[in-house]
């Protein structure tokens, strides 16, 4: 762990604590080698799946020959197959992740996230990917499960910095058209973006079959809105900035975020995401307990 | 309303620092990078006309907040029939009328006298209260307080009717004073009712002050409430008359007027007065370029006429109708006779040189009697008896009450002995008027006036 030392958004004690645990998939998911996860196709294992006629061409030593004693046909016992996982963690890299109200920005705390889950997913034998995208930056690492791929990871997480808008619909709908197979893909972002082209792109997501999880960063300042005295704003992804008294519009402002993370909420309820809504206060510690744990339990979060 | 710490009302510009806080605000913000900006952007085009009132409406609460704070501290007490509606009904009231004839004057407006309005506010104002308060009158000629049922009754009471005199406002607060140390009254309040004349209300006396003591030291709750009537006339010329004197050595018979004609505002116009003398009238123009004119007249007295008369001096009706007209009468010397009735002869002497030194000079005359002769007087001749002798006196011993003594020269009377009355020795008669008006030595005739006027 000599390379998880050195970075600054990896803690060795937390990944000490989490690796207990394992990053389940919700569904079968078709990986490349044999893994902890079901597998879309019949394999194997010793967990016994169906019975099946025979077809010429079957390996006979699958052949139940009780049951041909019993019927005098040929009937075929297959098992489930265990595979890997492949997941693909879509890191948003846009300015707004940068905004700091005193205790971290969403930014780190998403750089937290995703090296502590790509470290759990190659440790469990998965192939994990790295996706930047952002005005200006992109980064797209595939998923691979060797350590060195690990590290590669962590360098990236490293020097990636936030800046620009945020293109996040254009991505996942790319990124859901270019994964061939069944993946986990988990999205780290403020989703600060309309709410239904950001559903469209969600729903690309699961109709290509991929294990989709959302960690919707907020920070608690945007949450609350808690200023006392008028304030400039400056937009952070762009110049536009407006004067105004907080305490004017401080109950129009939560209507608003209310009525926007409710619709999130619900969307990607529909839809099958695994949505997490997470203020960047919390400890990220407890954050992905309760996801690993939930994702244990075959779960969505409510 | 006024204020027990006025001072205090200097803070009243605190109440604008709510406004002088936000306009401060307003100006002095900082910048703050921002990541939500979708909703911000939402929430100020959808909710910023509500909440922008009613952030105002709390500005607007604030200041009231500081406002009625300051308020407070300056201990406002409030008067007028607000004050007395929130203070409840008092167990006494004692109202104060002043019944001056400037009270007179009349409201084009209301189409009353000041005197009138202010009975019918006072009937409305004890309207919710009669059956709970005692009411008392102090008027303003007897000040002697007069329990009254209600105020409603006082538009048919002699006692506030109109009059032409003056008013001695401390006199009826002292009047007012006594009454309630007399009687020990609860709760009561004072109404006045008066135009502020400073001539009623005599703000140079001393009295003020001493009064003001007694009445913050009542141990009963004493609270004054004026009715100020103080609306000037807007137009109002009064005429008074100063003397009319009768000259008898010219010819023909002349009757000198000094009249004192005052107005408010001048009057630059020209306007009529009608001086009437014996039945005939003749008409005066006249112009008042300053607040008073003496104006002095010679009306020629008809020959043949008896030897007395009358006139009057009337002026255009105007706001205060009770000062534009007086009255005078004129007429012969009436020798002021005088009766020494005495049982002495040598303090008869002495009384009698002292009311008449020289007999038959000067309009004057004496005549001594002794005291069984009295009956024989003629009373309603006598201008002044004096009697020095013990009283007449009833059968059963008591003094005779039959027996008028004047008040305006008071009997000189010295009993050395006390002696029983035997019989009935009333003394009946009326002693004759003496003339009103001015007297002045060395003059052959005497003019007696009335004015209509009174002091206001």
């Amino acid at each position: 762990m000599a390379y998880v030392d050195s970075r600054a958004f990896l803690d060795a004690a937390v990944l000490a604590r989490l690796s207990r645990l394992a990053l389940s998939a919700r569904g079968p998911m078709n990986g490349s080698v044999t893994g902890i996860h079901k597998s879309a196709t019949r394999g194997s294992s010793v967990e016994f799946a169906e019975y099946r006629k025979y077809v010429p061409g079957d390996d006979i030593k699958h052949v139940d020959w009780q049951v041909y004693a019993r019927t005098d046909r040929f009937y075929m016992k297959e098992f489930e197959a265990d595979t890997n996982l492949r997941c693909t963690i879509v890191l948003d890299c846009s300015a707004s992740m940068s905004f700091d109200a005193g205790h971290g920005s969403k930014f780190d705390y998403a750089r937290r996230l995703a090296a502590t889950l790509a470290y759990l997913l190659v440790h469990q034998g998965d192939s994990v990917g790295l996706l930047c995208f952002g005005d200006g930056t992109h980064h797209d690492i595939p998923p691979r499960h060797t350590p060195s791929h690990l590290k590669h990871i962590f360098d990236t997480l490293s020097d990636v910095t936030p800046g620009g808008k945020t293109e996040m619909v254009q991505t996942i709908h790319d990124l859901a058209e270019r994964i061939q197979q069944r993946a986990l893909v988990i999205v780290l972002s403020d989703c600060f973006t309309e709410i239904p082209p950001l559903l469209d792109c969600f729903q690309h997501m699961r109709f290509r079959k991929h294990d989709l999880a959302v960690f919707h960063l907020l920070d608690r300042q945007e949450l609350n809105f808690d200023f006392d005295r008028p304030i400039r704003f400056v937009d952070i992804e762009g110049s536009f900035n407006m004067i105004t008294d907080p305490s004017i519009i401080q109950s129009g402002y939560r209507k608003e975020l209310d009525r926007y993370l409710e619709g999130l909420k619900l969307g990607c309820r529909e839809f099958g995401v695994d949505y997490r809504r997470v203020v960047t206060d919390t400890d990220y510690e407890k954050v992905l307990a309760a996801f690993l744990l939930q994702r244990m339990g075959g779960g969505l979060s409510r | 309303m006024t204020f027990l710490n006025p001072i205090l009302l200097w803070g009243l510009p605190a109440a604008l620092l709510p406004v002088a806080i936000h306009l401060l605000n307003r100006l002095r913000f900082r910048s703050v990078k921002w990541a939500a900006m979708m909703f911000l952007i939402s929430a100020t085009r959808s909710s910023t006309r509500r909440a922008r009132l009613r952030h105002y409406l709390i500005l607007l609460c604030r200041v009231l907040v500081i406002l009625f704070l300051v308020l407070a501290l300056s201990r406002p007490t409030i008067g007028g029939w607000l004050g007395g509606t929130m203070a409840g009904a008092p167990d006494t009231v004692i109202i104060l009328l002043d019944r001056s004839a400037s009270m007179e004057a009349t409201d084009l407006r209301r189409q009353c006298s000041k005197r009138e309005h202010a009975l019918r506010l006072f009937a409305q104002a004890a309207a919710e209260s009669a059956a709970t308060s005692r009411f008392v009158l102090i008027e303003s000629v007897l000040r002697t307080p007069h329990e009254i049922a209600t105020p409603a009754v006082l538009a048919g009471l002699a006692l506030a009717s109109a009059t032409d005199t003056a008013a001695d406002i401390p006199a009826m607060f002292q009047a007012a004073l006594d009454y309630l140390i007399r009687n020990k009254t609860g709760r009561t309040e004072l109404w006045v009712a008066s135009d502020l004349q400073a001539s009623n209300w005599l703000p140079q006396r001393r009295d003020w002050l001493q009064l003001g003591a007694q009445l913050a030291a009542l141990p009963q709750d004493v609270r004054v409430r004026l009715l100020a009537l103080s609306d000037g006339y807007q137009h109002n010329v009064a005429v008074g008359l100063q003397h009319a004197q009768r000259r008898v050595g010219a010819t023909p018979q002349t009757l000198g007027l000094a009249l004192d004609i005052s107005s408010a505002v001048p009057r630059p116009d020209v306007f009529p007065m009608i001086i009437t003398l014996d039945g005939t009238r003749s008409q005066v123009d006249l112009t008042l370029n300053t607040p008073t004119l003496h104006y002095q007249r010679n009306l020629e007295l008809l020959a043949g006429k008896p030897a007395g008369g009358w006139g009057k001096v009337e002026l255009p009706a105007d706001d205060n109708l009770r000062d534009n007209s007086c009255y005078f009468v004129y007429g012969d010397d009436v020798p002021l006779a005088a009766v020494v009735v005495s049982d002495t002869p040598a303090v008869a002497r002495y009384l009698r040189l002292a009311a008449s030194p020289v007999s038959g000079r000067f309009g004057r005359a004496c005549e001594v009697l002794a005291p069984r002769e009295a009956a024989t007087m003629a009373w309603q001749e006598l201008a002044l008896l004096i009697w020095q002798a013990p009283p007449p006196c009833r059968r059963d011993g008591a003094g005779d009450p039959d027996v008028r003594h004047r008040r305006w020269h008071g009997p000189l009377s010295s009993s050395r002995e006390k002696r029983p009355c035997r019989g009935r020795r009333a003394v009946r008669g009326r002693a004759a008027r003496p003339p009103v008006g001015r007297h002045r030595h060395g003059q052959h005739r005497q003019a007696v006036s009335r004015t209509g006027m009174g002091s206001t």
